[in-house]
């Protein structure tokens, strides 16, 4: 697999002499859908195209963050509604002599179940698809900086480094598809079950199971940040207590997510000061553009879902509310692993620019 | 409400009890028992028409 | 409000004839049990009604299908009619006719949660499968 690599890549060095200056066209038509527009508007040559770029970036989410929201407010509003109902049902049947069966919980969980299935299909689908995307891209993008980083001299690194990202990102796709994603599904399903029957045993099962997703990233995140730290290629030259502090306040307000995405701040902002080739900008800009659409959609659902769950636990039953929290946190974890492949693609990109001047 | 349906019943059953006082005292007590039995079916005659209203609306109510 | 006033009086006027009457005919007295227990549940029928309206509406806005609660409501169903008929069993001293009635009312709305289970199962194994 590695000689198959590393031939592939020497081919890819022949065919494509690039210099650090211009933007390929095959890189263009690699890009993950919907990021285009955005990156054509960005001036790549200008004084400050990260910084113009993010802000782009950032504006076109701004104007969409408002109907983003309205379409999954209606969602959760829904699930408001079942805890409602439930609420009332349970009152009714208590009155009427409740000696059956407890069947309300079990009403209730399936159909704030059902009622988010359509949500998780295409959330998580647009969290697999933009993985996938990033993957696709990080294909054809790392070998065009690995041919900038050789055309100015250091070929030994420029290939060893490009080979270890390929595998990594394939790595974390393999892993985030096979395991991790049914992982999800299988703690929705836990989840459900959980809040079907009283007493809560299978709850925590759930939590174990939402533990060992999270630790499993984050340790696939680690290795390879540990391996690329040990490499010697990001220096953390950056204000430190600055990226400390934007660090912990962005752990402190997401818990699943923050510390992936803390990670990831800290990452780019040690490295945004090596980045002053235009592939690298150009590389970096497409990856924050594509995770930009899912984030904000996975994220609005995330806060909506936590929400939820909290109005619930006032107006209905704590296992409901347990149940709306959990699929909260399964959003958050889906929202992981698309910040997760992203990431390590932006450090990808760091490293394999770091040699280049 | 049928409230009428409810002290007609009742006094049905108070003739009854006293019929079926005079019956015994008299020395009739097959009759009494026949008095009973028939003041008992005349009484579910009227309630069957009921019983099945409320199931209907049980039925119709939740959903059967 | 007025309602509960009206059953509360029927029903306490109801257990004094049937005192009354269960001396002479006792037989008497638990059908005017049964009679008065009918009248108060019609009575309520369209207070039953609009609740159950109610709950539709809240289902409809909910956007969840109506199928997932059905179930819930007849086992509501069964439980208020097992409630009065043990009730009127166990005025008639037939205790054991009560516990009779009580276990075919569990029997029948656990048969009656049977789709509703079935349909977590499916949900269940779909999303672990």
């Amino acid at each position: 697999m590695k000689q198959w690599l590393l031939a592939l890549l020497l081919a890819l060095l022949v065919t494509v002499p690039v210099s650090a200056a211009g933007v390929p066209d095959e890189l263009w038509d690699a890009l993950p859908e919907g990021t285009e527009s955005i990156l054509e508007d960005t001036d790549l040559s200008g004084t400050d195209p990260l910084g113009g770029g993010a802000v782009q970036i950032f504006q076109n989410l701004i104007g969409q963050a408002r109907s983003v929201l309205l379409q999954r407010l209606r969602g959760a509003v829904s699930i408001l509604l079942v805890a409602l109902l439930c609420g009332a049902v349970e009152g009714f049947s208590q009155t009427a002599g409740g000696t059956g069966p407890k069947l309300v919980l079990a009403a209730g969980a399936l159909s704030v179940t059902l009622l988010a299935a359509g949500s998780f299909e295409s959330l998580i689908g647009m969290g697999g698809g933009t993985i996938q995307e990033l993957n696709e891209f990080a294909r054809i993008l790392l070998p065009v900086l690995a041919a900038a980083t050789a055309v100015s001299g250091s070929i030994t690194t420029a290939t060893v480094q490009q080979v270890t990202a390929v595998l990594f990102t394939g790595l974390l796709l393999k892993l985030i598809q096979e395991l991790l994603l049914p992982l999800t599904y299988l703690y929705i399903g836990t989840l459900t079950a959980s809040a079907c029957l009283p007493g809560g045993r299978l709850g925590n099962i759930a939590e174990a199971l939402r533990k060992c997703i999270s630790w499993i990233l984050c340790g696939a995140l680690t290795a390879f940040t540990l391996y690329l730290s040990i490499a010697h290629v990001i220096s953390g030259a950056t204000d430190a207590t600055a990226v400390k502090l934007a660090s912990s306040a962005v752990a402190g307000m997401v818990p699943v997510v923050g510390s992936i995405i803390a990670e990831a701040a800290e990452t780019v902002l040690a490295g945004a000061g090596m980045l002053k080739n235009t592939i690298g900008i150009f590389g970096t800009l497409a990856v924050l553009a594509a995770c930009a659409w899912p984030f904000l959609h996975l994220g609005i659902q995330y806060l909506l879902y936590k929400l939820a769950g909290f109005l619930a636990g006032v107006i209905g039953s704590p296992e409901l509310c347990k149940l709306i929290d959990g699929l909260g946190s399964a959003f958050g974890l889906v929202l992981g692993m698309t910040g997760a492949s992203a990431l390590l693609l932006l450090i990808a990109i760091l490293s394999s620019v770091a040699a280049v001047t | 409400m049928d409230v009428d349906l409810i002290f007609r019943i009742a006094a049905i059953g108070i003739l009854v009890a006293v019929l079926n006082q005079l019956l015994v005292r008299s020395g009739r007590e097959e009759q009494a028992m026949m008095t009973t039995l028939a003041g008992l079916v005349v009484v579910l005659m009227m309630m069957v028409r009921q019983i099945s209203d409320l199931f209907d609306l049980i039925k119709t109510l939740f959903g059967f | 409000m007025g309602q509960v006033m009206q059953i509360t009086l029927v029903c306490v006027v109801t257990a004094l004839l049937a005192a009354a009457v269960r001396r002479g005919a006792p037989e008497a007295a638990l059908l005017l049990g049964l009679a008065a227990a009918v009248a108060a549940v019609l009575a309520l029928s369209e207070s039953l009604r609009s609740l159950m309206d109610f709950f539709a509406e809240l289902t409809a806005q909910t956007g969840v299908s109506n199928e997932l609660f059905v179930p819930l409501y007849k086992t509501v169903g069964i439980a208020l009619v097992v409630k009065i008929g043990s009730g009127l069993c166990k005025d008639a001293g037939a205790a054991a006719l009560a516990s009779a009635v009580e276990i075919a009312g569990a029997v029948c709305a656990l048969l009656a949660a049977l789709p509703l289970l079935k349909k977590a199962m499916d949900v269940l194994l779909e999303l672990m499968g």
